[in-house]
């Protein structure tokens, strides 16, 4: 079970009948390396009609957005895999934020707000745990309550206001360098790769992908489904809670309106990168390269001065197709 | 005359296997065809070209002697020709009723289904196939033999010219399949011609007017079935020499492992009592929905026990969980592969060690891929799973061969007591015999064993003892001694 992902069925599977239609066939044709062609192509396209695409501060800006839908993401790979879904994690990336930065104008130290932050993620994610498993409610049901009660609580502890002025320490997580690389790029970085490690090479993501691709089965083999279950919940939750703390450094202060719709963004990435939101399937490398693709998409917009009402529509579609390739696949291998 | 069906030259490849060559069969009106042979040896495949779930690499079809190219699953049905497929494929949540007339329900003018309408064909139905539950019924709450069933009456909802029922009696029970046998006798007087796949040898005599075996992808034989002797068809089946159906067993019961004391789970079952001996082999006999498979999952956790204990020797453990239950050293095989067993997009390798993962694993946290390759190498040897290799997934691997890795699964574990429901489910003669003397081999090694089958001469020819289920209660038992079908089948069904 060390690479599950790339033991996607569209390989050792059944051969699909000829005439069957040719979208299902496109979707069985679109994997990994699919994936890599189409970073490549868009980066191409950019750095070919959009002079300004390949400066250092342009990359640089792609890079710093795309850390926090990439950490972000991470945590709802997880989720994913195991068949459920958080789309809490924006509103929760905002909490954690506005909380961190509460705590550091009450003067407590930055660790301290560090802690707040990333506590306060895991607890929503908790929350979400405790509801999916002990009280068996739906997670998309019960993630989408998180979703308002976390955004309602950053505007009920701000009184709506802008949290700001933090010290540099604290700000640096989000906006400094460390050599040539921005710090919040380089915390992603270590994020995937532990959550790369994690996923495929120990038990506890061996047992992800398994609560994911049969969750009866894996409960009957003697996989601890219930904990596998919260422990994901919680990931997500505390990675959404350092999403808040890298963004709140990034730009100096704390909006309880911040991250808004970035659940989106990051589940787009997700399934992009090859995941099925049937769980059982889905990788950390797929999701970074998922996270890229998102990431130039939503730079070129705003290169290309695309409308913002626009943006919005072409993120829906965006994801809409990936989960349209991912449903068609499910149908192509249960026939 | 031509023939009703006729398959000529099919050959089929899948990447690694080469499943079936240049296979050829004839059909005709009001004739059943037997085909047997072991599991992986192309049975299911040859039939999901038929239903046009995947298309011949080579070969042609012929349906009243044209010639016929289903290309998907819509082409055979709307040419009258129904395949029950060996895996189920019911809707689990919706009602019996709706899933017999999934596809074509009965509409009134305003496109709303008939309810009334729907209940009452779905009755008569459900009486042709012998199953006696209520239309309304929501399929998940059968049992795999009534959905067997309930896939049979699907067949017959819709004008069928050909039926192909790849092992439909798996896990009937007598009655059951009496009922079954009376309705094929009804489609043969009506001109349907039949397929039938089965590893029941006996059954295939009953039925088949012809048989045809099929071996590594081949056919061996086709003949008459009076021409046929069962040692004559196993011999051409697998292809070396079988010897006792049920190897002899030297194991002399020692100390309790398990026992169970006034069991009951909610209305499943009630006050259910018994206890098992290191190296004993007992069955558990019943008519289905007895609450056999019930009684096997409150042992092992998976269902909650309302009152009572289960005890195993060694440990003061009264598992909650199927964890806890695999820490006390229980171990269980269940009834349905497909939904509790496998992960079938899993290979079989991850399929195989999925109980085990911690000790494959280094400081169990951290995977070995190579105790884990070994630990499925081995299994594929010992139990001579047929698959290209251990990463192949689950889901391509025929049903009996699917039914070896859930074995193995549950043998990983190095437990002292099994439950196995079901046990040799579409497992194949030779195969059958293999899964016999590993249960022997258990018990010698100390185990006890626990098995439910509808088999009665699987319970018979394997078993030390038999408890007998009626109606979620312990209805009797039945020591070697005393062992006959009439003895059990009387416990069964009257007390
Ligand atoms: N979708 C698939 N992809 C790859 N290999 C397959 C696929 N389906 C079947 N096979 C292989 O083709 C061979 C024939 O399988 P098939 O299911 O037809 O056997 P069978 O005779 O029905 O066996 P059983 O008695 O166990 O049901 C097997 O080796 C099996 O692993
Ligand atoms: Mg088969």
């Amino acid at each position: 079970m060390t690479r599950p992902a790339s033991e996607s069925p569209h390989r050792s599977g059944a051969p699909e009948n000829p005439r069957r239609s040719g979208l299902a066939r496109l979707a069985g044709a679109l994997n990994e390396l699919t994936i890599v062609v189409g970073l490549v192509a868009i980066s191409l396209y950019l750095a070919v009609t959009t002079p300004s695409f390949l400066t250092t501060a342009n990359l640089l800006s792609i890079l710093l957005a795309s850390a926090l839908i990439g950490i972000v993401a991470v945590g709802e790979t997880f989720v994913i895999v195991t068949g459920g879904i958080d789309l809490s994690v924006g509103s929760v990336v905002a909490f954690s934020g506005v909380m961190a930065g509460l705590a550091m104008q009450a003067h407590l130290p930055v660790p301290v707000a560090i802690l707040i932050g990333l506590g306060i993620g895991a607890l929503s994610g908790g929350f979400i745990a405790f509801a999916v498993t002990v009280l068996e409610m739906s997670p998309f049901i019960v993630s989408l309550a998180v979703l308002a009660m976390a955004r309602g609580l950053a505007f009920i502890v701000t009184n709506g206001n802008t949290v700001f002025s933090f010290p540099d320490s604290f700000d640096n997580i989000g906006g400094g360098n460390l050599g040539a690389f921005p710090v919040a790029a380089l915390i992603a970085a270590a994020v995937f790769l532990i959550a790369g490690l994690v996923l495929a090479k120990t038990v506890f993501g061996a047992e992800i992908y398994a609560v994911g691709g049969n969750r009866e089965a894996a409960r009957l083999a003697g996989i601890p489904v219930g904990r596998t279950l919260a422990l994901v919940y919680v990931i997500s939750g505390a990675l959404a809670g350092l999403g808040g703390i890298v963004l709140a450094g990034r730009l100096d202060s704390a909006q309880p309106i911040a991250a808004v719709g970035l659940e989106l963004n990051a589940i787009a990435a997700v399934v992009i990168g090859g995941a099925s939101l049937f769980g059982g399937k889905g990788s950390i490398l797929g999701t970074l390269m998922g996270v890229l693709i998102i990431g130039l998409i939503n730079n070129g917009l705003t290169l290309k001065n695309v409308q913002p009402f626009w943006v919005q529509f072409i993120q829906g579609a965006v994801i809409f197709g990936a989960v349209l390739i991912d449903s068609l696949n499910q149908k192509r291998r249960r026939s | 005359m031509t023939h009703l069906l006729e398959m000529r030259g099919i050959s089929k490849s899948f990447p690694g296997v080469k499943a079936l060559s240049n296979v050829g069969i004839t059909l005709d009106r009001g004739e059943v065809l037997g085909i047997v042979g072991e599991n992986g040896a192309g049975k299911s495949t040859l039939m999901k070209i038929l239903a046009g779930v995947f298309t011949a690499d080579a070969g042609a079809l012929f349906l009243d002697g044209e010639r016929f190219a289903p290309m998907r699953p819509g082409d055979s049905l709307d040419a009258g020709i129904i395949v029950i497929h060996q895996e189920l494929s019911l809707v689990p949540d919706r009602s019996v009723a709706e899933n017999i007339f999934l596809g074509h329900l009965p509409r009134n003018r305003f496109g709303a289904v008939r309810r009334a309408a729907l209940d009452r064909a779905a009755s008569r139905l459900l009486a042709r196939v012998g199953l006696a539950v209520q239309p309304r019924t929501v399929v998940r709450t059968l049992g795999i033999a009534q959905q067997q069933l309930v896939e049979i009456a699907r067949a017959l909802s819709r004008a069928a010219r050909v039926i192909v029922m790849d092992e439909p009696t798996a896990t009937l029970t007598a009655a059951e399949k009496t009922s079954l046998f009376a309705t094929i006798a009804g489609l043969r007087g009506e001109g349907v011609g039949l397929v039938f796949i089965s590893h029941h040898l006996d059954e295939v005599f009953a039925l088949a007017d012809r048989v045809t075996v099929l071996r590594d992808g081949t056919v061996v034989a086709t003949r008459p079935t009076a021409d046929w002797s069962e040692a004559a068809l196993i011999q051409a089946m697998v292809n070396r020499p079988l010897d006792a159906m049920f190897p002899p067993r030297q194991a002399a019961p020692g100390d309790i492992l398990l026992s169970v004391e006034n069991l009951s789970s909610g209305a499943r079952f009630e006050d259910v009592s018994f206890s098992v001996r290191a190296g004993e082999v007992v069955g558990l006999g019943g008519l289905i929905g007895a609450g056999r498979t019930e009684v096997l999952k409150t042992i092992y956790g998976a269902l909650p026990a309302s009152a009572g204990r289960v005890r195993i020797a060694g440990t003061t453990a009264h598992p909650r969980t199927p964890r806890q239950a695999i820490a006390a050293g229980l171990a269980l095989v269940p009834e349905d592969r497909k939904a509790e067993g496998l992960v079938l997009p899993f290979p079989v390798r991850s399929n195989v060690a999925l109980s085990t993962l911690s000790s494959l694993s280094w400081l169990r946290m951290v995977l070995s891929p190579s105790r884990i390759d070994r630990v499925a190498n081995d299994a594929v040897r010992d139990l001579r799973i047929r698959t290209p290799g251990i990463r192949q997934l689950v889901r391509s691997l025929s049903g009996g061969n699917q039914q070896k890795v859930v074995l193995a699964r549950a043998m990983s574990t190095g437990p002292r007591v099994f439950l196995l429901d079901e046990p040799t489910r579409g497992i194949d003669v030779g195969a059958k015999v293999e899964v016999y003397r590993l249960i022997n081999a258990l018990a010698e090694g100390g185990a006890a064993v626990l098995v439910v089958s509808s088999d009665m001469i699987e319970l018979l020819g394997l078993c030390d003892r038999i408890l007998v289920m009626r109606a979620g209660r312990l209805a009797g038992a039945v020591a070697r001694a005393e062992f006959s079908q009439e003895r059990v089948m009387a416990l069964a069904a009257l007390g």
